[in-house]
């Protein structure tokens, strides 16, 4: 074997070790509680049982809720964040170029944990001890009821994408600011100014970033957990179950483990799918 | 055009940080008035709150959280690094387009 | 996505240090119950004569997802507590994990027969019970009295139920009232239905899809004559008596009596709603009678709050009751140890300790003399329990905690509006079924 193949490898094992127990285990683990029939007091002995926690899990009508849920949220969400940061990295460049600690202000929000994030919104939404809805009144008389049924799921969509479009506003703005000045000042010389230079010159370059932030929010937003846990909890009836809340609240729901942990399996194969295919994707437009 | 790219930057900060400002103000507010004025403008501000936090009682010890996050989160930076640089500089050597490119991103 | 509980339960055990010398008891975090503990902890500390390895070290962690974090430690033989946390409803959840516990001979005088009782599960005494927990209707007393006083108001009153609930209910004072009469003055009491009324709402409803939340709740079908199942073991919660409850709740959602928030509302917020003045009436926890009638907490309603038992329905008058209480782990290393401390605190010393540190206990006869001067809430505390508590039938099975969660779900789902009745409790009997039946 070739030196420098030998090498490589050994570079590459303490990550591959640490994978291996950290994430294989468990996840081997996972899909053998899948397969049997356990519950907490035969956690060290649980019997295979095959499909039939799949099965279950299939035919709930609550999985399929919380799955529905889990995508309107991550598309919406990471639709909007993307464009929002974008707009927002691109329009104020020049002042952050001008005056770079005006960007710590701007991403403060992701420092914060998600779950404290849903906690001061416990807070900021209260109508008897909230500023929020005590300034709506004040100032036009009405204020829309932020936890109830219908405007739930709004309101869990805000808080995410106000929480998070700094970090696509931060990736984008990275990337733009890389942009080098001779691409803009030969797009100049040829005549284009203003939106047609960011349209043709300056979006294309942006793309693969964009793509990154897309994909990284859009996983992000379909395994959200903490920020409306905290708040809502699995919501009036469930309706603010996303697909982690379903799996966390019937792991403890008492009675068989199998089906959360089936329901868990699922949602990785789907993960996992979905990325590759993206990623195939990508190959074929870089290539192409 | 810039003042309108400030008034942007204003509102913008602004509304992101809103639940992180409605923390400071309400931790500057006496208990009492936390349940009577939701509003921004403090009527009698205080600091027990941070001198509650501050000491360290059996209910609370901040400067052990404190240290619980830091370890943690040193632990969650470094840790990361030092298994991921050696892996990375091998697969670029090896080419980003193969296999070991594909593993780089299942996170 | 892999569940992270299994690698958090060995990271935990990892670090679960055996050969502690002493006792550590995992307690209830974030409220009366934890000062009490530590004051109790601390005298028997200083106790003389106490050994070395007795001495008790307390453990807290946090109210959110204690429960499930608790069947996660037990399940994986934990080392860590020697003596931990239970209440009545989870007993039998816990009990394949825990030691019965020997409480000697004080605790009967201490507590009582059916106090003692809420600890115990399959016949066993599993816990010592510290904390009774039971649901008083704080009212404001200015507001009903206004109300009983003024002929105009009454006969406002009169319509507005007549309206709302077909019947013309007269004003009552609020030791007599029946469910609709709470219904009726909460009605009154609302802006959205009589725009002269002094508060916002009539009340606030806890409707957070949230187990506890169903506990508030249930004492209103108890009154009409519900039970989770009959003697013949059959559920019997598509009954009229849970419909009737079912529907008064979300008529007065719907009619506006109740912050349009209360779908994500528990204990917290529904404090906050009435300390600010708002709100005229409230069935809430009894831990909440020490913050709403403090005046440093709660200036705007601290001097004109009452507390009574829950309102009465043709069945009769209840609240629900459970206790919290400490039992002993299995796998615990110092149980010799903790069994002494539970002891210990079964006995009338300690829990004068402890109520008067803030703890709520249901103590009785020469306990109770003890310590009522300075905690008068005691008395009506253990009276109503006596009187008025029930325990649904069921409700200190192994599933309990499982079923009260379904309950929470589909029940919530239709006072907001996102199934039908008929649905709900469809679904409702379909679980607890496979529930009772120790699925």
């Amino acid at each position: 074997m070739a030196p420098k193949t030998q090498e490589n490898r050994l570079l590459a094992t303490p990550l591959v070790l640490y994978l291996l127990l950290l994430l294989g285990f468990p996840s081997l683990l996972n899909v053998f509680y899948s397969l049997s029939d356990v519950t907490f007091e035969t956690l060290r002995t649980p019997r295979l049982s095959g499909f039939g926690n799949f099965a279950a899990v299939l035919s709930d009508p609550a999985f399929w809720r919380a799955v529905w849920f889990s995508l309107r949220f991550g598309v919406l969400t990471a639709t909007v964040e993307v464009a929002l940061g974008l707009f927002l990295a691109v329009f104020l460049s020049p002042l952050l170029q001008a005056r770079p600690w005006l960007l710590a202000l701007l991403t403060l929000p992701i420092m914060i944990a998600p779950a404290m994030m849903g906690l001061m919104y416990r807070l900021v939404l209260h109508e008897f001890v909230g500023p929020l809805p005590y300034y709506l009144l004040e100032w036009f008389g009405n204020s829309p009821a932020f936890l109830s049924p219908g405007w739930v799921f709004w309101t869990v969509c805000v808080i995410e994408i106000l929480q998070w479009t700094p970090f696509a506003l931060l990736l984008f703005h990275l990337a733009y600011s890389s942009i080098p000045a001779d691409v803009r000042e030969a797009a100049r010389m040829d005549g284009a100014r203003g939106w047609r230079t960011f349209r043709r010159v300056e979006l294309p370059m942006l793309m693969p970033t964009l793509a990154l932030a897309a994909v990284i929010r859009l996983i992000d937003g379909i395994r959200v957990f903490d920020n409306i846990y905290v708040l809502v909890g699995a919501g009036p009836g469930g309706s603010t179950t996303s697909l982690p809340i379903y799996i966390y609240t019937s792991f403890f729901r008492g009675g068989s483990l199998g089906p959360a942990l089936a329901a868990s399996v699922l949602f990785a194969l789907a993960a996992f799918a979905g990325l590759f295919l993206a990623l195939r994707a990508a190959d074929r437009r870089a290539g192409a | 055009m810039n003042a309108l790219r400030w008034a942007v930057l204003v509102i913008a900060v602004l509304v992101m940080n809103m639940p992180v400002i409605v923390t400071i103000v309400t931790s500057l507010k006496p208990p009492a008035e936390i349940m009577s004025n939701p509003g921004l403008i403090v009527e009698s501000p205080t600091l027990a709150n941070y001198a509650t936090v501050v000491t360290v009682s059996d209910r609370l010890n901040v400067w052990a959280y404190l240290t619980n996050s830091v370890v943690a989160a040193s632990i969650g930076s470094l840790l990361p690094l030092a298994l991921c640089l050696p892996f990375a500089f091998a697969a670029a050597r090896r080419g980003a387009a193969s296999g070991a490119g594909c593993s780089c991103l299942w996170w | 996505m892999r569940s992270t509980t299994i690698p958090a339960t060995l990271a935990f055990l990892a670090l679960a240090t055996p050969g502690l010398a002493e006792v550590t008891v995992l307690g209830w975090p974030g409220g009366p119950e934890e000062t009490a503990l530590r004051a109790a902890t601390e005298a028997y500390n200083a106790r003389e004569g106490l050994a070395d390895e007795d001495r008790v070290e307390l453990l807290f962690t946090s109210r959110d997802g204690f429960y499930d974090k608790l069947a996660a430690d037990l399940a994986a033989g934990t080392t860590a507590f020697d003596a931990h946390q239970i209440a009545t409803y989870s007993i039998g959840r816990y009990a394949p994990f825990m030691t019965p516990v020997d409480l000697g001979p004080a605790a009967a005088t201490t507590f009582g027969e059916s106090v003692l009782a809420t600890q115990q599960f399959d016949g066993k005494q599993f816990g010592v019970p510290t904390d009774l927990s039971l649901h008083f209707l704080y009212y404001r007393t200015d507001l009903v009295d206004a109300l009983l006083a003024d002929a105009d108001a009454a006969a406002r009153y009169t319509e507005i139920a007549q309206e709302h609930l077909g019947e013309a209910l007269t004003p009552k004072a609020p030791d007599e009232w029946t469910w609709r009469d709470w219904a009726a003055t909460a009605l009154y009491f609302t802006k959205a239905v009589n725009p002269d009324s002094p508060t916002r709402y009539g009340t606030v409803l806890q409707m957070k899809n949230l187990l506890f939340n169903i506990m508030v709740f249930q004492s209103l079908p108890r009154a009409y004559g519900g039970d989770w199942m009959d003697e013949a073991g059959n559920v019997t919660v598509d009954s009229e008596a849970y419909r009737t409850g079912l529907d008064l709740y979300k008529m007065l959602y719907d009619a506006g009596a109740t912050p349009p928030d209360s779908t994500g509302y528990e204990f917290a917020e529904a404090n906050a709603a009435y300390a600010s003045g708002q709100v005229a009436t409230m069935v809430q926890w009894n831990a909440a009678a020490a913050e709403l009638t403090d005046p440093e907490k709660a200036p705007a309603v601290a001097g004109v709050t009452a507390t009574i038992a829950p309102p009465s329905g043709p069945e009769g008058r209840f609240t629900h009751v459970h206790s919290l209480g400490l039992g002993l782990n299995a796998a615990a290393e110092h149980k010799e140890g903790a069994q002494r401390f539970l002891q210990w605190l079964a006995t009338p010393e300690a829990m004068a300790i402890y109520a008067r540190a803030g703890g709520a206990p249901g103590l009785t006869g020469a306990a109770l003399e003890a310590v009522v001067g300075e905690r008068p809430d005691l008395a009506p505390l253990g009276e109503y329990a006596s009187r008025y508590g029930y325990v649904m039938r069921g409700g200190t099975s192994a599933n309990a905690l499982a079923i009260y969660q379904l309950q929470a779900a589909e029940f919530t789902g239709y006072w907001a509006g996102t199934q039908s009745l008929d649905q709900a409790l469809a679904n409702t009997t379909k679980g607890m079924t496979g529930f009772l039946a120790g699925k």
